[in-house]
C-alpha cells in the first residue's frame, strides 16, 4: 500500500510535469555557418543570408547566425570551434572550411583531419554538423586540381564515418555556370552564395515533423528516434538538461559519453520500428518530466514531490513501531 | 635576421593573396626598397596547368617574366632564395594524380637547369621553404605525410649533395603546417611552423646545431620591432596573386 502511495505520487507528479513540457512551444532552429571568408561573404552577401531567406520562406522556426572568419585556415577552425558551438549552442552547425589552406600550402590530408576534428567536436557538443566541399578554386586559371581529385573525396568519406551529411557544394558549384558563380576564382558571388544556400537548406529539416533522426541526433540518440525530430520540444529539453546538469561535473560527462558509445543501435532499433517508438516514449515520460522541472527551475517541485511521500512512509513506520511497542 | 624578416613579411602575401595587389616588406635595412634587387616567383595557368614564373627587379626595372616549369605537373607554391655567386635557387611542388613531389632547379644568368625531383617518396611534399646561409649551404624545409598527417622535414645541400629529409621533432599524429626556413643573428639555420596541440595552433621552432635540430620550442607571435617597412608593388604581368613570393635582397 505504501510503495503504491509512493509510485502513485512520483508518477503523478511526473505526468503533470510531462504535460507541461508537451505544451512546449517548438524551440527555434539555430543554424551556425562556420567557415571563412566564403561563409562571411567577402564582397558579396553571404549564403546564411539567403538560407534565412529560405527558411522564412518555407515557414521554419529557425535563425541562421554567421560565423565566419576570412582568412582562417582548418586548423584556427578547430581551435574556434567549441567556443561558437558555447556560445551559440546550435542545433545544426554548417562547416565550409578549406580554401584557405589548399591555396596557402596545407595538405589535404590535414585538411580533411582537420574537419573531421571540427565534425567530432560538433557531434560531442550535441549540435549536428553538416560538412562541405570546398568549394572550386580558379584563381591562378587553371582549377586547382587536389580539390576535387584529393581533398573533397576524403571529406567525403570522413563524413560518412561518421554519419554526417555531405553537403557536395562543389558539384553544384562548379561547370560551365562558374563563372557566374564566382567573383575571383576564390569567393562566391550572390548567385553563387544562392546555390550554397540551397544546397545546405536541402539538409536541414523544417519543421518537428520532418525529422533529422539519422547521424549525431544532437547527442539525445534515443529521443530523436522516439519522437522522430531533434525538434519536437521533449528531445530540446533532455538536450537542456544534458547541457545544464550532465556536461558541466565528471560523472555527468562520463555518463554523455557511455551514453554517446552505446545508444546509437538503440536508436536505430527505435526508429525502424513504430510500435517500440511508442514503447520508447513511454519510458522516456518520467526523464522528460524530471527535465522539465529540472530546466525550468522546479526542482523544489521535485524534492518536494519525492520528500511528502517519504515522511509520509516513515511517519507511518514510526507509528507502527510505536504501536508494536 | 634580414633574410628572415622579409621571409616572414612575405607570408602573409600567400595567405591573402586574392586580395593582395601589392606585398609589404619589413625590414632592417634603411636602404630604399627602390633601390634594392628583387626576385619574384609565382604560379599560374598557362590555359592549361599551373607552371612556375620568375621575374628578377634591378634598380627598380622588372626583367622580362621566364617561365621555369613546363611540363604536364600542377606547379605550385614557389619559393627562392640566391647563394653569394648569385645562382638562383627555386623550389616548388609539383602535383600530379593525387600525389605531391617537391622540385628544384637552379640558375644564373637567366640560365635554368632541368628540374629535379628532391623528395617524392611521400604522398604529398607541400609548402616548401628555402633560405641559403652565409657558407652557400641551401636548407629547404617542407611538409609531408604519407597517408597520416602532416610532419615537418628539412634538408640541405652543400657543394656537394643533399642530405637525407630530417624532421625538427618527434614523430607524433598531430599537423605540423608551414614550415618556415630562416637564419638565426648567428647565422645558423632555424625552421619555424605551425602545430596543431590540444586543439591549438601553435608556433614552435627548432634550431640547428651543427649536427641535429633542437628540441621544438613554442614561439611568441610577436612582429618584428623594426621601423622600416614599405610596400613593393607587384608588376602588371603577375596575373595570379595567391601563389606569389619575394625575396628582395
Amino acid at each position: 500500500m505504501k510503495r503504491q502511495i509512493l509510485i502513485a505520487g512520483i508518477s503523478l507528479l511526473l505526468v503533470a510535469s510531462y504535460c507541461q513540457a508537451a505544451e512546449l512551444p517548438a524551440e527555434k532552429i539555430r543554424i551556425v555557418a562556420f567557415g571563412d571568408s566564403i561563409t562571411a561573404g567577402y564582397r558579396s552577401t553571404p549564403y546564411s543570408y539567403y538560407l534565412q531567406q529560405l527558411l522564412d520562406a518555407n515557414n521554419c522556426n529557425s535563425t541562421v547566425i554567421n560565423e565566419g572568419n576570412p582568412g582562417e585556415l582548418t586548423a584556427q577552425g578547430v581551435s574556434r570551434i567549441d567556443d561558437v558551438i558555447a556560445e551559440h549552442r546550435p542545433h545544426y552547425i554548417l562547416i565550409m572550411e578549406g580554401a584557405n589552406d589548399a591555396r596557402s600550402g596545407v595538405s589535404g590530408d590535414v585538411i580533411v583531419s582537420d574537419l573531421a576534428r571540427m565534425m567530432d567536436k560538433a557531434i560531442a557538443a550535441g549540435a549536428i554538423p553538416k560538412v562541405s566541399a570546398i568549394t572550386p578554386n580558379t584563381e591562378s586559371g587553371s582549377e586547382y586540381l587536389p580539390i576535387p581529385e584529393v581533398i573533397n573525396p576524403q571529406i567525403q568519406q570522413q563524413a560518412a564515418a561518421r554519419s554526417v551529411a555531405y553537403v557536395d557544394n562543389y558539384s553544384a558549384l562548379a561547370g560551365p555556370n562558374w563563372a557566374s558563380y564566382n567573383i575571383d576564382g576564390l569567393h562566391l558571388s550572390p548567385a553563387g552564395q544562392k546555390v550554397v544556400a540551397q544546397q545546405f537548406f536541402n539538409f536541414i529539416p523544417c519543421g518537428s515533423a520532418s525529422g533529422d533522426s539519422g547521424g549525431g541526433g544532437g547527442g539525445c540518440f534515443i529521443a530523436t528516434a522516439a519522437y522522430g525530430s531533434i525538434l519536437e520540444p521533449q528531445v530540446a529539453l533532455l538536450r537542456e538538461f544534458r547541457d545544464t546538469y550532465l556536461l558541466t561535473n565528471a560523472a555527468g560527462r562520463k555518463f554523455v559519453e557511455l551514453y554517446y558509445a552505446y545508444s546509437p543501435p538503440a536508436a536505430d532499433f527505435i526508429r525502424a520500428h513504430q510500435s517500440v517508438k511508442a514503447a520508447a516514449r513511454i519510458f522516456l515520460l518520467p526523464l522528460v518530466g524530471l527535465a522539465y522541472l529540472m530546466v525550468k527551475g522546479y526542482g523544489y517541485v521535485l524534492m518536494i514531490g519525492l520528500i511528502i511521500p517519504v515522511l509520509f512512509l516513515v511517519s507511518k513506520k514510526k507509528h507502527k513501531h510505536l504501536s508494536s511497542v | 635576421m634580414k633574410k628572415r624578416l622579409i621571409r616572414k613579411a612575405a607570408l602573409p602575401l600567400l595567405l591573402a593573396g586574392a586580395w593582395a595587389l601589392a606585398v609589404l616588406v619589413v625590414g632592417a635595412q634603411s636602404q630604399p626598397l627602390e633601390g634594392r634587387e628583387v626576385d619574384l616567383v609565382w604560379s599560374t595557368s598557362d590555359g592549361q596547368r599551373m607552371e612556375i614564373y620568375y621575374a628578377h627587379r634591378l634598380n627598380g626595372v622588372w626583367a622580362e617574366p621566364v617561365r621555369i616549369t613546363d611540363d604536364y605537373y600542377d606547379n605550385m607554391y614557389p619559393v627562392i632564395d640566391r647563394d653569394s655567386t648569385g645562382t638562383r635557387w627555386l623550389f616548388w611542388t609539383a602535383y600530379s594524380n593525387g600525389r605531391m613531389e617537391l622540385r628544384y632547379t637552379s640558375g644564373r644568368d637567366g640560365t635554368w637547369r632541368e628540374s629535379t625531383t628532391l623528395a617524392d617518396r611521400m604522398k604529398t611534399n607541400i609548402s616548401p621553404s628555402v633560405v641559403i646561409d652565409k657558407e652557400d649551404t641551401v636548407w629547404v624545409a617542407w611538409s609531408a605525410n604519407d597517408g597520416g598527417v602532416d610532419d615537418i622535414y628539412v634538408a640541405f645541400k652543400d657543394k656537394n649533395s643533399w642530405s637525407e629529409p630530417a624532421m625538427p621533432h618527434a614523430p607524433n599524429d598531430v599537423p605540423d603546417i608551414l614550415p618556415e626556413v630562416g637564419l638565426e643573428d648567428s647565422g645558423n639555420p632555424e625552421v619555424t611552423w605551425q602545430s596543431l596541440q590540444n586543439g591549438a595552433l601553435l608556433t614552435l621552432t627548432s634550431r640547428f646545431s651543427g649536427e641535429q635540430w633542437s628540441e621544438p620550442e613554442v614561439s611568441e607571435n610577436s612582429e618584428p620591432v623594426e621601423s622600416h617597412s614599405e610596400t613593393l608593388e607587384l608588376p602588371a604581368f603577375v596575373n595570379n596573386t595567391s601563389m606569389v613570393f619575394v625575396r628582395v635582397y
